[in-house]
């Protein structure tokens, strides 16, 4: 029997068969990409759901109250504006500061590089709100350790430093992402075939005509993807601008959105219409950030052939190099650190640098205090709790992103990457409308849910990178040995993908330990973590109870570091084996 | 011999009946992606012990009929058959585990996980082979592709040639009924290609297991297999062994892909005798004798194959050119030197053909040349309708 004169009832019954078999396969993908999508997009729906339908008691029905308050005032347009302003300025100064030391490191004969490198990933280890705590400590106006010093040589008091400004915001949030731009710089320039720009020194341009005609331009996709990236991040953060920008006349849209939450009587429509407003504007960024990444893989140039990025001798200009990553790493770095040690173990109230009363007293005041005991324990089982659901979901949908059709594919991609486009306290804020009147509301579980989407992004990224540089021949060659496909999946598939599903679930952990936006609205005083102790020390004034938390916060993180480096070998954030 | 007799294990069923059936059978094999038939009506058989080259460009749907065969494409029609069983139909589909194959994969595919001892003991694990005989069969197998002092390093501390003799390793000593090759050779340089080549049919004279193999590459598939398959838009253009797909290709695809041929427009008269004669249509005044099986026995339109290492060129003064028939005078006008022959190209009057002449003859741009044709050699290919 011959395909062609085969029966038609049967070729279809045959057609049949394999749909069925085909979509058999197929369900147990949709309802993930499903529970994902459910899980991701909740917050987002109810926030323009609630901005036009108040869920309080005495209202009933439609309105579009809040929306014409919000939409409709000169003051929040006036705070958008500021919010771009604030983190398109962080942007350009991050990526600037970013990508110069990604060229330095990735391309040029700049010595020792690894100890740089940990300087320049080092701000994504503290969270903004400890980083502005720290800050604070060196360089607010008169009582900043820096005023100090000086004032204690002029004989007054001064105000030389002063980071409670606009450009303090901008130095604070640009510094903290800076990384993203370095590590989205970098791995761009470690990914270009080396033969480009030998080509165009080939061709009769130097090393600077070949930076500007090639390298830059061919760098241009992930530059650009950098500035997206850290603006949408940027303007969900609400802790910074509110701690050191209390004398600002237009706050941003952030901290305002704090407020209505938290004034004396919340008021959700408002809230749910501001997080609208800010959730359109990262969703603008996003879609450009998505077209520019997508371009970046067009741009990646795929060789079979390792190759080794050229290195470029700085010659002269190298002890230049140096010196700038040293000033950096000691302005940066260290003297922030320095000074939120500092500012944990003095009293801060005392003017006198020369006679500074270091003591332990107020490290094991705030130790023993039962809230901070509690926030400890709290912390702990969230990051437990986060790695673990995390670890299943995002490693399931990447592996299943292997095997599914195109479409289904894309939709777990989009599932998975949907709160990128959700700024932090647009987060927190839609899961307390979707929350509110559940069992769930100020539990420990919703600060569980809050992380599970903010970091859920991060991590699948991560792994699905990861997960594609496995050939399937891979794979392929366990089943023609005779192994089928969940001993492949044992043997083969996760021992591969192991480093990078490692990697992710540091960072998921760091993440957990380290942010306080996405759930600033969501915790009750039992479910308290650190980093909302942190917050609720700084503002009530208590500088050094908040560096103390801050410094438990960075110890935690510094001790995920090395087991992820020791144990598994891996590098958080990039999960390469190194 | 011996290893040849003993039983295969890999697969549910180590007991083969039918001795008689062939290894391989693929009938009216479809394979459709999205509508568009890949593979569209193949069909094709592997005695035991044979082997086979599939040969033919990219997008001929060579490597899709490998990858059906393995399992890893879903059929749309037609059957493949193992040692006389359905393993692929549109309505059944074996899991490749449970297929009596393996596979030798372009890019190596060697797990950087594991050792390469891990790596050649993958299969037999998974066919819960006892250990001391696990651990003899792999160090065998690892001795016989020259590997055996490497069996503790990782793949990513290997060569690329290193990496495929322990792919070949690893299929092999599953003992598969059919051994499949995925252009093995083609992520390899030049020199370690013929290494492995070697390697490859030194393993298949020892274990004479069956194999399909696919290449692209003309040369691989005309010194390795007994039979090739020269497949074009997912159907067979021309099967047949080596020798017969060189000499007498069947149309202009396949002459072209097996080798470099002069292929011209030509017409042909009726024949008279034994011998047919067709005239060249770029030049009128070109007439070549044909004496094979492929002459023309009816006047028509058709084209004319000649190789160029078929060609007799001697110069223009030399009283060396004899024979009557086949014989012209042409002029030089390029030279290719490739050490052991010349390339040249000949104009003989508007008919440019290249012509291999031999080393030594120091032939030079502009020279006037005699080139002949044994009647034997040209191919004559008649028109087809459905082209």
């Amino acid at each position: 029997m011959t395909v062609g004169t085969a029966p038609r009832d049967l070729r279809v019954a045959g057609a049949r068969a394999a749909g069925v078999r085909r979509l058999a396969g197929r369900l147990p993908v949709a309802l993930l990409a499903l529970v994902i999508a459910g899980l991701t997009l909740s917050p987002v729906v109810a926030m323009f759901y609630n901005s036009v339908h108040p869920t309080t008691p005495d209202s009933g029905g439609y309105t579009a109250e809040a929306l014409k308050a919000v939409y409709g005032s000169a003051r929040v347009w006036t705070s958008l504006a500021v919010t771009l302003e604030l983190s398109a300025c962080a942007a350009v100064f991050g990526t600037v500061v970013g990508g110069t030391f990604a060229w330095l490191i990735a391309r040029t004969d700049l010595r020792a590089k690894g100890i740089f490198e940990i300087f320049v990933l080092a701000p994504l280890f503290t969270s903004p709100l400890v980083a502005a705590i720290a800050w604070f400590s060196l360089a607010a106006p008169q009582s900043g350790y820096l005023n100090r010093i000086i004032g204690q040589i002029v004989g007054h008091q001064v105000t030389t430093f002063d980071i409670t400004t606009t450009y303090g915001i901008v130095w604070v949030l640009g510094l903290h992402s800076m990384p993203y731009a370095y590590l989205f710089i970098k791995s761009a320039l470690q990914n270009m075939d080396p033969a480009l720009e030998e080509a165009s020194h080939a061709n009769g341009h130097g090393p600077l005509g070949t930076l500007f005609r090639v390298t830059l331009p061919m760098t241009m996709p992930a530059i650009a993807a950098s500035l997206m990236f850290i603006v949408v991040v940027s303007a969900g953060v609400f802790s910074v601008p509110s701690i050191l920008g209390p004398r600002m006349h237009n706050k941003p849209l952030p901290v305002l959105m704090y407020q209505a939450i938290t004034q004396y009587i919340a008021n959700y429509p408002r809230v749910a219409a501001l997080g609208t407003l800010l959730f359109l504007l990262s969703a603008v960024l996003l879609v450009g950030y998505r077209r520019l990444t997508r371009m970046e893989r067009r741009y990646a140039t795929v060789t079979g052939k390792g190759f080794r990025p050229r290195q470029i001798h700085l010659g002269r200009f190298r002890p230049v190099a140096t010196t700038l990553g040293i000033v950096y790493a000691i302005v940066c770095v260290v003297l922030p650190n320095a000074a939120l040690v500092l500012a944990a173990v003095t009293k801060y109230a005392s003017r006198d640098l020369a006679h500074m009363p270091f003591t332990w007293q107020n490290v094991s005041d705030v130790l023993h205090r039962a809230t901070v005991r509690s926030a400890l324990t709290n912390t702990v089982i969230a990051v437990v709790a986060v790695v673990v659901v995390v670890g299943l979901l995002a490693g399931l949908s990447a592996l299943l992103m292997r095997r599914t059709s195109r479409s289904l594919g894309a939709a777990l991609d989009y599932a998975n990457s949907a709160p990128l486009a959700v700024p932090g306290i647009v987060l927190s804020a839609g899961l307390l409308l979707v929350y509110l009147r559940t069992p769930l509301y100020a539990t420990l579980a919703l600060l569980v849910v809050a992380y599970v989407i903010h970091s859920l992004p991060n991590a699948f990224r991560i792994i699905r990178t990861g997960s594609m540089q496995i050939s399937g021949e891979l794979e392929e060659a366990s089943a023609v040995n005779g192994v089928g496909q969940l001993g492949t999946l044992r043997r083969v598939t996760l021992p591969l993908i192991g480093p990078s599903l490692f990697g992710a679930l540091a960072l998921v952990a760091i993440l957990t330990i380290r942010d306080v936006n996405e759930i600033i609205l969501l915790y009750s005083p039992d479910s308290q973590v650190l980093s909302v102790l942190t917050w609720n020390y700084m503002s009530d004034g208590s500088v050094s109870s908040a560096a103390v938390i801050g410094v438990i916060q960075s110890l935690l993180i510094l001790v995920i570091l090395v087991v992820a480096r020791l144990a598994f070998r891996v590098n958080a954030l990039v999960g390469d084996r190194r | 011999m011996t290893l040849r007799s003993e039983p295969r294990q890999k697969g549910a069923h180590s007991t083969g009946p039918a001795a008689e059936s062939a290894a391989l059978a693929v009938s009216e094999l479809q394979v459709s992606y999205g509508g568009e038939n890949a593979v569209d009506g193949l069909s094709f058989e592997v005695a035991r012990g044979e082997f086979v080259a599939l040969l033919g460009p990219s997008g001929s749907g060579k490597t899709t009929t490998l990858r059906a065969i393995a399992g890893f494409e879903s059929v749309t029609g037609g059957t493949i058959e193992i040692d006389g069983r359905v393993v692929g139909s549109r309505t059944a589909r074996v899991p490749t585990a449970r297929r009596p194959i393996n596979m030798v994969f372009q890019s190596y595919a060697v797990w950087p996980h594991l050792t390469v001892f891990d790596n050649v003991a993958y299969g037999l694990r998974a066919q819960r082979v006892a250990r001391e005989e696990l651990t003899e069969r792999v160090m065998e197998m690892l001795a016989m592709v020259g590997m055996a002092h490497y069996v503790d390093r990782h793949a990513t501390e290997l060569s690329g040639g290193q990496q495929q003799r322990v792919a070949l390793a690893r299929a092999l000593v599953t003992r598969p009924l059919v051994m499949l090759y995925d252009e093995p050779l083609s992520n390899l340089d030049a020199g370690l290609r013929a290494q492995v080549r070697e390697q490859i049919l030194e393993l298949h004279e020892r274990f004479g297991t069956s194999t399909l193999y696919v290449t692209h590459d003309q040369s691989e598939a005309l010194s390795m297999a007994d039979k090739v398959i020269v497949m074009r838009g997912g159907v067979a253009a021309q099967v047949g062994p080596p020798f017969e797909l060189y000499t007498k290709p069947a149309d202009p695809f396949v002459a072209r892909f097996l080798g470099a041929a002069n292929i011209s427009p030509a017409r042909a008269a009726e024949a008279k005798n034994a011998a047919a004669t067709v005239t060249v249509a770029d030049e009128p005044t070109v007439s070549i004798v044909i004496d094979n099986d492929s002459r023309p026995e009816h006047a028509g339109e058709g084209e004319v194959a000649v190789r160029p290492e078929h060609f007799r060129v001697c110069r223009a003064d030399s009283a060396a050119a004899a024979g009557s028939v086949n014989r012209w005078p042409g002029r030089v006008s390029r030279v290719r030197y490739f050490g052991s022959r010349f390339e040249c190209l000949v104009a003989v009057g508007g008919w440019e053909v290249v012509v291999e002449a031999p080393g030594d003859l120091r032939i030079e741009t502009g020279e006037q040349v005699l080139l002949s044709v044994d009647p034997r050699h040209p191919v004559w290919l008649p028109q087809r309708s459905s082209r």
